[in-house]
């Protein structure tokens, strides 16, 4: 009888201390853990930032290249869209007459399509594209001293979403390349 | 006799449980330990293919810019170091950008390599992109 209530208490006082090393494990680990998950997004969040800047620049360059007339805002793509009356912060004619317009909507960059000879696009006539909401802003300015030359700035956020303070966690990752007009053009 | 027995099973046990939490406790710090590297290395891995996207775009800006350059300012050079005319961001400052010229033989186009050399604690990386510009009327396009 006092051999079991002995192997009791010797049992109980492991399993307490087991339980008390462990608390301590994971109070010293969970906050290790927590800023490993968060480091894990946010190197997600740069990942895809990367290939986003990537595609963006891609497309807005295939258009330049293409471009026979370009119209731009050298401010950039800000968030407030179509600060030009029936027009874009950028804009792009191609020799067909067609056109292509971009401008920044909460976030996102959004490309138009505008059929031959209009100056807006018509709802019913425009092909929507929109890249993901994360752009802080979008350059596209001629090169000074270099004719034809367009410098492409891209500005994407990277939110690391810890704590409460989501602004003071933001940070910009910035892609910058260079596009030169094929067909000819103006600004 | 037979208590003897009973003490020495009792320390033999208890001499087990506290190897098995030490074990157990290892493996927890292992297990802990692994996810937090695979963590930083995705991490890394990010920061690497971020700076790797920025070469390849100023690389890319930098063949734009050849494109519009006067035949003569085309001139053949191999592994000719350069600064990006667009500017090196922080995170690109250590890389090493180089630019191999070649005149076809007819001068009626060039070959352009470019090259931007990262370097890394395992060994540098490299991105490069290559591209033919066409010389008409003395001037390359």
């Amino acid at each position: 009888m006092n051999g079991r209530s002995e192997r009791r208490a010797q049992t109980l006082n492991e399993l307490v201390a087991f339980i008390g090393v462990f608390v301590v494990i994971v109070s010293f680990a969970g906050p290790a853990v927590r800023r490993a998950t968060d480091v894990a997004e946010a190197s997600t969040r740069l990942c895809r930032a990367s290939q986003t800047a990537e595609i963006a620049i891609g497309l807005v360059g295939s258009d330049l290249r293409q471009a026979s007339i370009v119209t731009y805002d050298p401010a950039g793509l800000g968030s407030a869209a179509k600060t030009w009356p029936g027009g874009f912060r950028l804009a792009v004619r191609f020799p067909d007459h067609t056109a292509a317009a971009y401008f920044m909507q909460d976030g996102a960059l959004v490309r138009y399509s505008l059929a031959e000879g209009l100056e807006t696009p018509m709802s019913e006539k425009c092909l929507r594209w929109v890249m993901r909401k994360d752009f802080e802003q979008f350059n596209v300015a001629p090169v000074a001293g270099d004719a034809g030359l367009y410098r492409i700035d891209v500005a994407i956020r990277i939110r690391k979403p810890v704590g409460r303070d989501m602004q003071a966690r933001e940070q910009i990752a910035h892609f910058t390349t260079a596009v030169r007009l094929r067909v000819g053009g103006s600004p | 006799m037979k208590g003897q027995s009973w003490h020495s099973a009792e320390a033999r046990r208890g001499g087990w449980v506290t190897t098995d939490l030490i074990l157990g406790l290892v493996l927890l710090v292992m297990i802990m330990g692994s996810i937090i590297g695979a963590i930083a290395l995705q991490a890394r891995a990010a920061v690497q293919l971020a700076q790797e996207t920025r070469a390849r775009l100023l690389l890319e800006g930098e063949l734009e810019r050849l494109r519009g350059l006067p035949e003569a300012e085309l001139v053949p050079s191999v592994d000719e170091r350069f600064v990006p005319f667009l500017g090196v961001s922080p995170s690109l400052e250590a890389a090493t950008f180089r630019r191999t010229v070649r005149v076809e033989e007819d001068a009626h186009a060039a070959r352009v390599t470019l090259v931007a050399e990262i370097p890394r604690t395992s060994g540098p990386c490299i991105v490069s992109i290559e591209g033919i510009l066409c010389i008409h009327g003395g001037q390359a396009r």
